[in-house]
């Protein structure tokens, strides 16, 4: 009984490393959306929405990035100007902002995830 | 025609056969860290399961590889009489493939989103190390299933080789699991 279980696990096994090599070659990153035009309304939450949500979650509770909802990201940073340091250089697996936002986005954006995440 | 044990052609087939083994797990290691290095990192997550994020959820896979990875060695001391006096209960065999396979199978979507979304990186000494234990790591265990499957192996093969699988996970996780529990918090599920 139990050699049967090993032997079907095995396959299984088998059948996942298949599928995990072949989307190594196929899965195609999903491209980024562009970034809004500046004076928009809510800009920090349509730049969170495009930039950041993929990582973070759409409702800042976090995904492949760590959570920023819920006065998590106050907590972090207590003063925003490292916050905005952060994204504008990048920090880890996250890229820098400074060449794609503005200084003005950049606040926009970390302003959002103050106080409009949750 | 069975040769004798310790013959010289036994000795040398013993040997080609680990020769084999070893560079079927070398060319695996070796295709991981250039796919790692030539793919454009994704930098996207991809799915967190039942976890809060995809990180959390590398973090746990990995640390259950690693629990299951030491099962693994505990039931293969059973296994070849270095714990406990009494002949191995039947089941430890299976078992001990089992731990070892689910291992492997835990592993899978880290090392998928280790390699599709962050790619081969040297920019820490933490990072480099993990990104060339991480192609070492699949390597020695392709070595090892090559291993068990041959009969004509010298003796001090498979426990060798068992070894450097498992030192990889372990120094796999204390580059990765083990970081992330102690800059993000524990358990962060």
């Amino acid at each position: 009984m139990l050699d049967r279980v090993v032997h079907i696990v095995q396959i299984v096994t088998a059948v996942v490393v298949a599928a995990f090599v072949i989307l190594l070659f196929v899965n195609e990153p999903a491209q980024p959306t562009p970034v809004p035009a500046a004076g928009t309304q809510d800009e920090g939450a349509t730049l969170y929405s495009t930039r950041c949500a993929s990582c973070h979650g759409e409702d800042g509770g976090g995904s492949f990035g760590p959570a920023l909802g819920a006065g998590v990201a106050v907590g972090r940073f207590p003063d925003a100007a490292d916050q905005i340091a952060v994204v504008s250089e990048g920090r880890g697996s996250m890229p820098g902002f400074a060449d794609t936002l503005t200084p003005e986005q950049l606040t926009a954006v970390v302003e959002y995830t103050r106080t409009g995440l949750g | 025609m069975d040769l004798p044990p310790g013959s010289a052609t036994d000795t040398g087939r013993a040997n080609a056969a680990l020769l084999w083994a070893v560079l079927a797990g070398a060319a695996v290691a070796l295709a991981l860290g250039a796919y790692g290095r030539q793919h454009e990192p994704a930098g996207q997550a991809l799915f967190t399961l039942w976890f809060s994020g995809t990180l959390n959820m590398k973090a746990w896979l990995a640390t259950v590889a690693l629990l299951l990875g030491i099962v693994q060695v505990v039931l293969a001391g059973r296994m070849y009489g270095k714990l406990g006096r009494s002949p191995a209960p039947a089941w430890v065999g299976p078992t001990h493939r089992l731990c070892g396979t689910l291992a492997l199978l835990v592993t899978l979507p880290v090392a998928y989103h280790c390699l599709w979304s962050l790619g081969f990186q040297t920019d820490s000494t933490r990072r480099y190390v993990h990104s060339v234990l991480g192609c070492v790591f699949y390597g020695a265990f392709v070595t090892k299933v090559l291993c068990v499957r041959s009969a004509r192996l010298p003796g001090w093969a498979l426990p060798v080789v068992g070894g450097v699988l498992f030192a990889s996970l372990v120094v796999l996780w204390l580059t990765s699991s083990l970081w992330f529990f102690d800059n993000v918090g524990f358990p962060s599920f």
